[in-house]
């Protein structure tokens, strides 16, 4: 069987017996897992160690996985979320397993490419910077919904959350932002606030 | 400054990274899988011989009779037909049953079970679970309580057309001349008198096969009732003086 051609779902229960149907998750899924751990630390070298923390503590969750519809994508956003929670105990958990991986060593151009790295860090270390205002559960789920693009239905199955609670926490979230958000991005906000309190879903 | 427009824009984790992170990740999660199922072996192993011996035990004990030892057509106890567990009654309620083993002798010949006297052990109906011990002289004691908490129950005992009540341990009697006598007629006697009686076998060249030589009391003497007499019965000379 392709495992290319499975949905997460399938590929979930595969992993029980084929770890490769795990592999496969992995490859499916870690780039979005990286960005999102980056978004949370802005350091793309500790959004590296996390992201192979995370699907490791994924499986050793495996029985409380919560699939939205047939992607796994948002239980892996909520499981790097308790990770950054408890980033220091986690990676100690899985040290000896990080260990062995290679670091980055980019093709290329390196010093283009650092440059670049260290802009995003530099960026994203201010962005973090002016959400640390908000509690933690309003930053996760503007890291969930405005950044990794989950709809509020898919953050809410992945947290164990209502839908509206995951509504409340953004809009709070918004309007305590207001002051630092530009008009146009105020705007996309307010409608998108609107249209998921009718559909429950961006 | 928009938290949304100006995040700076995804990147990919590595090639090489992601390769590697993939295939350690499929080895750790097959290795333990593996660890998985070793640990499970043996307590799977653990669990079925556990099922197996409990369950044999019951089918065991299923196979097994239990129940009152059988009066001949003359009234006395037949002794070969008694069942592999034999019912204590206490209260006129069956409360258990001691093995046969410990309570007869086998002995081809004996007529009388040299193990009267001894603590033995009572089961549940079962046949696996103890539930309590019978006393020489209180009688069925339960698990966890003390053989001196218990009342004196009286015993009647029945041979075939006579009934006797055995009296309790507050009662005493006097132990009579038994030397020479035939040695059933001698336990006999000594049942009567509410006594529990073991027999035990001696050569002797001069009392007679079957008779008694000693009884463990002298003759004349008070004991309490319900106590064990032992007696030793002759078996005749041995080869040697014969």
């Amino acid at each position: 069987m392709d495992l290319t051609d499975s949905s997460d779902g399938e590929l979930w229960i595969m992993s029980r017996r084929d770890s490769r149907a795990f592999g496969e998750l992995f490859e499916r899924h870690a780039d979005s897992v990286y960005n999102h751990c980056f978004r949370r630390t802005g350091s793309w070298s500790r959004a590296e160690d996390l992201v192979s923390a995370v699907f490791l503590e994924a499986w050793r969750r495996r029985n409380d996985v919560r699939l939205s519809g047939q992607s796994i994508l948002p239980w892996l956003i909520a499981v790097s979320n308790n990770v950054l929670r408890n980033e220091s105990r986690t990676l100690r958990r899985y040290e000896k397993l990080l260990r062995q991986l290679p670091r980055s060593s980019p093709k290329g151009d390196l010093g283009i490419d650092l440059d670049g790295r260290l802009d995003d860090e530099r960026v994203m270390k201010r962005v973090i910077s002016e959400i640390k205002s908000l509690r933690i559960e309003e930053q996760e789920v503007v890291a969930m919904c405005d950044w990794a693009g989950l709809s509020y239905n898919e953050a809410a199955t992945a947290l164990g959350v209502p839908v509206g609670t995951v509504s409340s926490r953004i809009s709070r979230a918004h309007v305590h932002l207001r002051g630092q958000l530009r008009p146009e991005a105020l705007n996309a906000a307010s409608t998108k606030d609107a249209v998921d309190e009718d559909t429950g879903s961006k | 400054m928009n938290i949304s427009q100006d995040l700076p824009s995804p990147r990919r984790v590595s090639s090489e990274r992601m390769n590697a992170a993939r295939r350690q990740l499929e080895y750790v999660i097959s290795r333990r899988r593996r660890m998985w199922r070793w640990s499970w072996k043996p307590t799977l192993v653990v669990a079925v011989s556990v099922s197996m011996t409990v369950g044999g035990g019951i089918a065991i004990a299923a196979s097994l009779t239990k129940g009152p030892i059988p009066l001949g057509s003359n009234g006395a106890l037949e002794l070969k037909d008694a069942p592999n567990f034999v019912s204590v009654v206490r209260e006129g309620k069956i409360v258990g049953y001691v093995p046969r083993s410990d309570l007869i002798d086998n002995a081809v010949g004996s007529e009388v079970s040299q193990k009267i006297g001894a603590i033995e052990p009572v089961y549940g109906s079962n046949l696996v679970t103890l539930v309590g011990h019978l006393y020489p002289g209180i009688g069925f004691v339960r698990l966890g309580s003390s053989p001196k908490q218990v009342a004196c129950e009286p015993i009647r005992v029945y041979e075939g057309s006579h009934t006797w009540n055995v009296p309790c341990s507050t009662s005493t009697v006097v132990v009579p001349e038994l030397v020479g006598e035939y040695t059933p007629t001698a336990a006999a006697t000594l049942s009567r008198l509410g006594l529990f009686v073991r027999v035990v076998y001696a050569y002797s060249k001069v009392i007679a096969r079957g008779d008694v030589i000693t009884v463990s009391s002298p003759s004349g003497t008070i004991v309490h009732a319900r106590s064990v007499e032992v007696i030793t019965s002759s078996i005749g000379p041995s080869a040697q003086n014969r």
